[in-house]
């Protein structure tokens, strides 16, 4: 091989190394955004009725006097939010729960448990969800094995459990809402 | 006829992929015969013979490849290996079961059309150490080139392999690894 063309060769193969190994890490860069971009799901829950089962069936008073069916055919699909007036990331919750519950059709519930019927009073003039039912009953929660909050359950129109897990995000919510 | 330094560059590269394979199904057996049970190609029976063999015959690949008078034979074993990898990824695509891992390496893969144009350059290659070589004397710039093609061709196969999980990230907009 001539000496200059073999010069040449090598320095143009250096050139093309190093241009790889600069895409490469362009790459990789690539790579790690995505992983801190990409939303998780709903955290599951193990414990307590199982995905795809019938949910439990339940007839329970809210707030406002109004006598609830859990389970069963519904007419909408149920999205549950368990929730505490006394847990801020719940809060930020409601909002995205509202918004999912009109955009997907969805029949929303809030439930938590005991405690002081006033302060849930409040708690639900404060977040301005009177529209929508709330419920008090520490029996919703163990039928449902909530232990963390907030949680949420969706149930379709089957009375189906379709979806279960704790949920700290709006991605969260979102892809369990999804799962319907 | 082709020149003696394509060989060499081929032959190394291909050694080094086949340890590096050999050696991930090595250190974790078990998880290899899953990945292997995935494809539900093998009857159960052979299963752990076969999840046994392949490893074996990988790192058989890497040792005989550098020998010159072993390394037609060693060509035809990679070629024979990466044509059944490619069958049973082609089968599995043609079923529409492209997320199971393919078990190339370290990081978890689903199963890709690029995966079938990768293997297909990995077999012309190792089909193209059987062909006769020029006999020309071998001098220090060959080397040279040789180890600097190696590391070329390694970043290029990293580069790529890297390109793909990012499709994969986009494609399924959530992690299967970190």
């Amino acid at each position: 091989m001539d000496n200059y063309l073999a010069e040449i060769i090598i320095i143009l193969t250096l050139v093309v190394l190093i241009l790889v190994i600069s895409m490469f890490a362009l790459a990789r860069q690539i790579g790690v955004l995505h992983t801190r971009l990409a939303p998780t799901d709903a955290l599951t829950i193990t414990a307590g009725p199982k995905v795809g089962d019938p949910a439990p069936l339940l007839e329970i008073l809210s707030l406002d006097g109004r006598l609830l069916k859990f389970g069963g055919p519904l007419k909408l699909p149920q999205l549950l939010l368990f929730l505490s007036p006394s847990c801020p990331v719940c809060e930020e919750l409601i909002s995205t729960a509202k918004f999912m519950a009109r955009s997907e059709k969805l029949s929303l519930i809030f439930g938590s448990d005991g405690g002081e019927a006033q302060r849930h009073a409040d708690y639900v003039s404060k977040m301005g969800i009177q529209d929508y039912p709330y419920v008090v009953s520490p029996e919703l929660g163990i039928k449902f094995d909530v232990i963390r909050l907030p949680c949420a359950v969706l149930i379709d129109e089957q009375g189906v459990l379709r979806s279960k897990g704790l949920v700290t995000n709006r991605e969260h919510l979102e892809t369990l809402v999804e799962s319907i | 006829m082709i020149d003696p330094l394509t060989i060499l560059i081929i032959s190394a590269s291909l050694a080094l992929l086949f340890f590096t394979a050999a050696k991930h199904k090595l250190r974790a057996p078990g998880q290899f015969s899953a990945q292997l049970a995935d494809y539900k190609l093998i009857p159960p029976g052979i299963l752990p013979g076969v999840a046994r063999i392949i490893p074996i015959a990988e790192m058989a690949v890497f040792f005989l490849i550098l020998i010159p008078l072993t390394r037609p034979w060693a060509a035809v074993l990679a070629g024979g290996l990466l044509v059944s990898y490619t069958i049973a990824i082609a089968i599995n695509l043609f079923r529409g079961r492209d997320e199971i891992d393919c078990g190339c390496g370290s990081h978890p893969q689903n199963l890709s059309y690029w995966l079938l144009f990768r293997n297909s350059a990995l077999i012309i290659s190792s089909y193209l150490l059987v062909t006769p070589s020029t006999n020309r004397a071998l001098v220090w710039v060959d080397f040279l080139l040789l180890s600097l093609m190696i590391s070329l061709l390694s970043c290029v196969y990293l580069l790529i392999e890297q390109l793909v999980r990012n499709q994969g990230f986009s494609k399924n907009g959530r992690i299967n690894d970190g």
